[in-house]
């Protein structure tokens, strides 16, 4: 398994796709991190104008920390699509171009094959996120500097410095958690084509589809909006509450995991039952 | 004719007791003020308490650097709400220009009598509409309640220690807030977006700031 | 048990026996039974859509056959047998690799999935066999159709299989790279010991390097034996040249031959046993002969016997 998984992460490596994603992230946490920088006063302003009539507002509003939480917002849309342009045509585009065939005619079972092919997957899928963490970070810091973390959520929470690296810790690993569900879906999909693109606009579609059901439909299908995995795309905002909600965090976390298992046994499912015809 | 005479006896000695009652009044603002207006610079430890329904903040604690006759700067451990203006901008807004004063009922705030005081501005275009101080025996302002054209009522109580100065060692602040409402897109919570509002447009709300460790000049 | 056969040289390296496959409502592989020996060069025919690559593809488990066996070395090979695959290798169809890597990279990577040991010196060695030495760290995005078959075979015989298989390794090449191609195969048969099964439709190659060979249409066997032998023992075409073509032809027609003209000649179809009996019924009848010539190529008698 290990030499399946190194071929696989080689050939993540090097694909110039899989540096789509990176570059996509690094334009985003940019394009952000300096937009606040020339006009953020501005949009706070806009913000807290309300405040600003009843309060003298003492204090950094954006730093290092409010920048990286904004960021985690581009978990939702995002970085699902830069997820999806790698791990959707794992299996496809390999069965497009025919190199799956050579892949096949070792002595690999295909269920190591799969997993190989998930794993690589989920290692990028890793990756992105904590580039995305690393690169918000270290820009915003050395852009804003350290400060309290304002969020608004259900009104306004207002956390120490010092009390939220620990918070950041698990939403990431929330967000990581969520793109997994995003990569077994892709890779899903993608043992079920043999072209390249399929998968990678199936993935989105599906996404976005979900996604409209779970931020509008809000009333009319609350009884599933729990077993809808995008549902819980935006649970790392609950780490981010001064008393936090576990109970509906561990859902989220159940449900993700079992959409994983769900997601990774269909594809492997068919994977191996699959006749190889390109 | 008699009843006419004794009529107007009796408006004027009202007159002249009301009179007398609103130089009181006037007096009292006046030496109390006075006394504000006595305390020099000073520099002193705050901790600060927000208690707003949407707004969660733990307590914050730093310095306050007080430079007569009203400027205050903060030193502040990360991010705080503060009264938007202190009490003593508040006074002056009340008090600087012409105004009427009227002495009410005596009021026992904190297990002290005190003189109420209501201050109504001859501006009609304050911001400040109308103003009510709570003055103890020693010249000191247990509370005030300011009505304001635009920002609605509120009303700050002021406890006292052992300072030689009148400078409290607790304040604290009641006011009306317009509830916040921003965009989930501006804020990224989306969950939100259908939950119901809260109820009515405005909510109370509360600063205890307490100071401790004064050191004047 | 099977295996101690194989052992013992009583079962042929591959075997393959009532192997069907249906997709659907369409039948590519019907019954099909064949068996290739050690050290064979083993072609395998038929036209477009006759279900060589289906079957091939059976072979090596990309396929999941309806019925039948496959056995491989005496042992049979299941749906969850892999280990075989170390002993086999192939190229079917287009040989396509990771373009955007170099040769050397995609043989590497091939190597370690492979677990050879002495990666190294085995890519080297398997690289100049197939002339790619000097090429080797160019992106195979940037080779010529014949290079990338080259490569194709180099993959194949990486790990030192005892079968390889290749599905029309000619495909797309000019005159001197099916020429190379051929020599190459040879060599791989006859120096490297490796059983070559090949499939393709350039019938001349087959004929000039096959020893033994399967026909098959519509997913059946029609032939199946050496090549040499199958050849001989049919009925081949005959181009006879006489004085008089249109009696010589009624005179065949009226014996039973069957008969076209073709360029002034005539045209039998006969055994080549039979090819006195036949020039004996034309000098019987008063016929000049001038010429008589067997016509016996592989596409000829392919032609027939898919007919």
């Amino acid at each position: 398994m290990r030499t399946l998984l190194r071929s696989e992460l080689f050939k993540i490596t090097r694909r110039p796709r899989t540096y789509i994603g990176f570059g996509a992230i690094l334009i985003i946490v940019l394009a952000l991190e300096f937009a606040f920088y020339a006009e953020g006063e501005t949009l706070i302003g806009l913000v807290f104008q309300n405040l600003e009539s009843v309060f003298r507002l003492e204090g950094k509003i954006i730093s290092v920390n409010f920048l990286t939480y904004m960021l985690l917002n581009v978990l939702i849309i995002h970085v699902p699509i830069l997820i999806c342009l790698v791990t959707g045509d794992i299996i496809s585009g390999e069965a497009a171009n025919g190199s799956l065939r050579l892949l096949l005619q070792r002595p690999y079972g295909r269920v190591n094959i799969y997993m190989a092919k998930w794993l690589a997957g989920t290692i990028y899928t890793i990756g992105l996120i904590l580039f995305l963490a690393l690169s918000s970070y270290v820009l915003g810091y050395l852009l804003f500097g350290e400060g309290d973390l304002i969020v608004f959520r259900k009104g306004i929470h207002v956390f120490e410095a010092s009390d939220v690296s620990w918070r950041f810790v698990y939403a990431f690993g929330m967000g990581i958690l969520s793109m997994m569900v995003v990569a077994s879906l892709s890779i899903m999909i993608s043992s079920f084509t043999s072209n390249s693109i399929g998968p990678i606009v199936g993935t989105i579609a599906i996404l976005i589809v979900l996604n409209i059901i779970s931020t509008v439909a809000v009333n009319l299908m609350q009884p599933v909006l729990p077993y809808i995995f995008t549902t819980h795309f935006i649970k790392w905002q609950y780490f981010f509450e001064t008393e936090i909600e576990w109970s509906s965090i561990y859902t989220g976390v159940f449900v993700q995991i079992g959409y994983i298992i769900l997601f990774t046994t269909i594809g492997l499912i068919n994977f191996k039952r699959k006749d190889i015809l390109t | 004719m008699k009843k006419i005479v004794l009529f107007s006896l009796f408006c004027f000695a009202l007159s002249g007791i009301t009179f007398s009652q609103s130089a009181y009044a006037d007096s009292l603002m006046k030496a109390s003020l006075k006394r504000l207006e006595s305390i020099p610079k000073y520099v002193c430890d705050i901790k600060i308490l927000l208690d707003v329904e949407w707004i969660n903040i733990k307590e914050r604690t730093g310095k306050a650097y007080f430079y007569p006759p009203d400027s205050v700067n903060y030193e502040i451990k990360g991010f705080a709400f503060l009264p938007k203006k202190g009490y003593n901008d508040q006074l002056g807004a009340v008090t600087e220009g012409d105004y009427t004063a009227l002495l009410l009922n005596k009021e026992t705030i904190s297990n002290v009598s005190c003189d109420v005081v209501k201050i109504i501005p001859s501006d009609i275009e304050s911001d400040v509409v109308l103003g009510q101080f709570w003055i103890d025996s020693k010249l000191l302002i247990r509370k005030m309640t300011f009505v304001t054209r635009d920002e609605g009522t509120y009303n700050l109580y002021l406890d006292y220690g052992t300072e030689k100065y009148a400078v409290p060692k607790k304040v604290t602040v009641e006011f009306d807030i317009k509830n916040q409402e921003l965009p989930a897109t501006m804020t990224g919570d989306l969950e939100s977006a259908g939950d119901e509002k809260p109820k009515g447009e405005k909510s109370k709300g509360r600063i205890e700031i307490y100071y401790s460790n004064y050191v004047f000049g | 048990m099977l295996t101690l056969l194989y052992q013992i040289g009583y079962m042929k390296l591959l075997e393959v026996q009532n192997l069907s496959k249906t997709f659907k409502n369409f039948q590519a592989v019907n019954d099909l039974s064949f068996s290739v020996n050690q050290g064979d060069i083993y072609g395998f025919l038929g036209p477009n859509g006759a279900g060589k690559s289906t079957t091939l593809r059976m072979v090596l488990g990309l396929i999941y056959p309806t019925s039948g066996k496959i056995i491989f070395k005496g042992e049979e090979i299941t749906a969850s047998s892999r280990n075989y695959l170390s002993q086999i290798g192939a190229l079917i169809e287009r040989p396509d690799f990771h373009t955007n890597l170099t040769a050397y990279q995609n043989l590497s990577m091939f190597a370690r999935l492979s677990k050879i040991e002495n990666r190294e010196a085995r890519i080297q060695e398997v690289l100049k066999e197939v002339r790619l030495d000097d090429r080797q760290h160019s992106k195979v995005k940037a080779y010529s159709q014949g290079m990338k078959q080259r490569l194709g075979i180099a993959q194949a015989i990486l790990h030192k299989p005892d079968l390889i298989i290749l599905d029309e390794p000619s495909n797309g090449l000019d005159p001197q790279g099916q020429a190379d191609m051929r020599d190459l195969i040879l060599k791989i048969s006859r120096e490297m010991n490796i059983t070559v099964i090949i499939s393709s439709h350039i019938l001349s190659e087959i004929e000039q390097i096959a020893n033994r060979m399967l026909i098959i249409s519509r997913g059946k066997k029609l032939r199946e034996g050496g090549v040499k032998e199958l050849m001989e023992a049919d009925e081949m075409n005959v181009d006879v040249k006489v004085d008089d073509a249109e009696k010589a032809l009624r005179v065949l027609q009226e014996n039973g031959y069957e008969t076209t003209l073709k360029d002034s000649k005539i045209r039998v179809r006969c055994e080549e046993s039979g090819i006195p009996a036949m020039t004996k019924k034309l000098v019987e009848a008063g016929i000049q002969i001038y010429e008589v010539k067997q016509q016996r190529t592989l596409e000829e008698y392919f032609i027939h016997v898919t007919a």
